[in-house]
């Protein structure tokens, strides 16, 4: 029982990892102003999911 | 760094620091001043002066935060009597601080306590020392990003505006910006001191400074409300560097908006909000002082008006609801205080300037200008889309206009709500906030659906994150690892955005060091600046296809401002309506013209670049390829 829960404690933690990687991924795509060349990770990707789902064209 | 450091930018960065400093000290011993008249009750009261409290606690900043706003009403009311110059600010100024002196000897200097504060600022725990670690680094380096070129609704206004009163000693109104002015300018004020006392060049590096002294406000007065709302240092520094790592605060801390003053505001009001914080019980003085910063607040940023109602009404409800009687009373004096301060910080301003004192929400001359109080960003579907993605449009967002976003050190300590931090008594105080806040933010959402930009409601974004650290104060006593992985996530944010402002700092305050030491081609709005300074004299008449007039030297944007035809539309306005064989080259003959500044991404034209006409001899200077020109002109003797 107490092993049970002990791997339960342990698998919400890990979801909870996974939830701060998400976290993190999205802000990589949503910094203004960071120039992708010279970066450790390619940022391209990042850049492209964030303009998908958070960028529309100015109306005004 | 060698760059940073050679003597042209020494020459105009240490006065700009030094300025700063003295304003900032000034400011302080206003609030100083201002705290005695007060009377025993309020120092008492421990948010003032507190002898009770420990030396973090102690509330420095508060009393910043008073001295500033007495001090740009006053400075608004001076400007209206046409006083701001510098023979007369500099004896304010020091008289201020000499009076504070005399009165209790001079207010201490922060640094003076840090050897006290140093023991209780460190954090335990290697993590929670690295989080603390990060985020003064970074801190320290949005310093450094201030001396960079500001951004283009500070050249156009935020800072423009300031510089005219500056160089004209009055409230003159900017041309093409009238209606701006039917709102109040308390935030730009002490940007109009800077000018005044530093002139163009160390006033312009002092007024982008001066707003990094109200970021450094801005998180000891978040410190204040976190320590007494029963949260650890390791908890509190969390919240510091979520401050730091939201872009939507970042960005208008070096930029040239003024948008922070109002949070800073805001923030105070919530502080003295009375029967918040143990300080704060029935007394009336808390809620003048709440009704006062709150209309202080709004003055700064107007679109507070919608939500400020809401974040500090509905917690005081909240927390009287037991007491409905000692509620309205409250409430009474703290709506009492708010309308006496927006008379004298507004409605007064615009009875002189307009004789109209209500607009732009009551105007009652024809002659006012009108201001637009319903902006419409997006169209519909757009405007749809933006509400369905928040709140992560409001961290994720990039959407045009947006300018920056919440930190994600939000959505890193969401989960921490599912302990209920709101049992506790401190966590109910911070519930009410944080209800207050999301019913401001909803209200947001349906009066300004399209208005994304979080600079425009700052304070509901923040206030609620104080139950998140509450949230994290229970991590850090039942779950350790939860709590270990999102200091460390948070880590890696801060570094991320030190990233970003390392970046900053590539492309805007390393280029415009090397331009003032005299490298052209790096930084195109200043070289442009400065062969104007350099070619043209202080009566020259200069057509501004631009939105920006801050360039200008002062005596330059005085007399551009006299230099415009009275009762005549403006000579960019009269541009945009030639006839149809005129071109503007022919009206630049015609009114004797001597250089157009032209900005092609808002004033794009044809009829510039075409066969000048007789008398008329066209140098263009073109300073960043398809973006910022200059066009000098020489009419030859025979026309002039």
């Amino acid at each position: 029982m107490t092993s049970l829960r002990s791997r339960l404690r342990t698998a919400k933690l890990a979801l909870y990892c996974l939830w701060l990687a998400c976290i993190l991924a999205l802000t990589l795509g949503a910094l203004p102003y960071v120039p992708a060349d010279g970066f450790v990770i390619p940022l391209e990707p990042f850049q492209s999911f964030n303009k998908a789902f958070f960028y529309r064209d100015y109306a005004y | 760094m060698t760059t940073l450091i050679n003597p042209r930018v020494i020459a105009l960065v240490l006065p700009a620091i030094i300025l700063v400093i003295f304003y900032s000290y000034a400011v302080w011993s206003a609030g100083f001043l201002l705290s005695f008249l007060l009377a025993e009750k309020a120092r008492a009261n421990g948010l003032l002066f507190s002898a009770t409290l420990s030396p973090v606690a102690l509330s420095p900043a508060t009393v910043y935060v008073l001295g500033h706003a007495a001090l740009s009403i006053l400075l608004q009311l001076m400007a209206l009597m046409g006083l701001i110059r510098w023979y007369i600010l500099l004896p304010l100024l020091l008289g201020l601080i000499l009076g504070a002196g005399l009165l209790q000897g001079l207010p201490p200097l922060p640094w003076q306590k840090l050897t006290v504060m140093r023991q209780t600022l460190i954090p335990q725990g290697l993590a929670a020392k690295g989080l603390a670690f990060s985020v003064v680094a970074l801190v320290l380096l949005l310093a450094m990003v201030t001396f960079s070129m500001p951004g283009t609704d500070a050249l156009a206004y935020y800072m423009a505006q300031p510089k005219l009163m500056a160089a004209t000693g009055a409230y003159t109104l900017l041309p093409r910006y009238e209606n701006f002015a039917t709102l109040p300018a308390i935030a730009e004020m002490p940007y109009a001191v800077m000018y005044a006392l530093g002139g163009s060049a160390i006033g312009f590096v002092a007024a982008k400074l001066s707003i990094w002294v109200v970021f450094i406000a801005l998180l000891w007065l978040l410190w204040v409300l976190m320590r007494k709302l029963g949260a650890s240092l390791t908890t509190t520094w969390m919240l510091m560097a979520l401050v730091a790592t939201s872009t939507a605060i970042t960005l208008v801390t070096w930029d040239g908006k003024t948008d922070l003053i109002g949070l800073m505001y805001a923030l105070t009001a919530i502080l003295w909000l009375p029967g918040l914080l143990p300080q704060t019980a029935t007394s009336h003085k808390p809620a003048w002082l709440s009704g006062c910063m709150a209309a202080c607040a709004v003055m700064a940023k107007v679109s507070y008006l919608s939500i400020l109602p809401f974040c500090l009404g509905l917690p005081l409800l909240l927390i009287w609801r037991k007491q409905p009687l000692v509620f309205l009373r409250l409430a009474g004096i703290a709506c009492l205080s708010a309308i006496a301060t927006l008379a004298v910080g507004w409605w007064l301003k615009n009875a002189v300037l307009f004789g109209d004192p209500f607009t732009p929400f009551l105007t009652f001359r024809e002659t006012t200008p009108g201001f637009n109080l319903s902006q419409v960003w997006f169209d519909a579907d757009s405007t749809r889309w933006i509400l369905q993605t928040y709140p992560l449009a409001l961290t994720f967002g990039n959407y045009p206009l947006q300018h920056g976003g919440l930190s994600p050190i939000w959505l890193i300590l969401a989960p921490a709500l599912l302990t209920k931090p709101w049992q506790t008594a401190h966590g109910k105080k911070a519930l009410y906030i944080a209800l207050g806040s999301i019913v401001g933010l909803f209200i947001w959402m349906t009066l300004r659906p399209s208005v994304i930009a979080p600079r425009y409601f700052f304070p509901v974004l923040i206030f609620p994150c104080c139950l998140l650290m509450l949230g994290l104060e229970q991590w850090l006593q039942q779950k350790r690892p939860w709590a270990t992985a999102a200091i460390f996530a948070s880590i890696l944010v801060v570094m991320l955005n030190g990233y970003y402002l390392v970046s900053v700092a590539k492309i805007t305050t390393l280029p415009l060091s090397k331009s003032i030491s005299g490298v052209v081609g790096l930084t195109p709005l200043w070289d442009r600046a400065a062969a104007l300074r350099k070619r043209a004299s202080n009566n020259s008449r200069i057509l501004l296809l631009s939105y920006s007039s801050e360039f200008l030297t002062q005596p330059m944007l005085a007399s551009f401002t006299l230099l415009e035809t009275p009762n005549q539309p403006l000579l960019s306005e009269r541009a945009l309506s030639l006839r149809d064989d005129e071109t503007i080259l022919d009206m630049a003959l015609r009114e004797k013209i001597d250089y157009i500044v032209y900005d092609t991404i808002t004033h794009r034209r044809d009829d510039l670049d075409v066969t000048p006409p007789p008398g008329l001899n066209v140098e263009k200077l073109e300073y960043a390829k398809d973006v910022y020109y200059l066009y000098a002109l020489k009419r030859q003797e025979s026309t002039s």
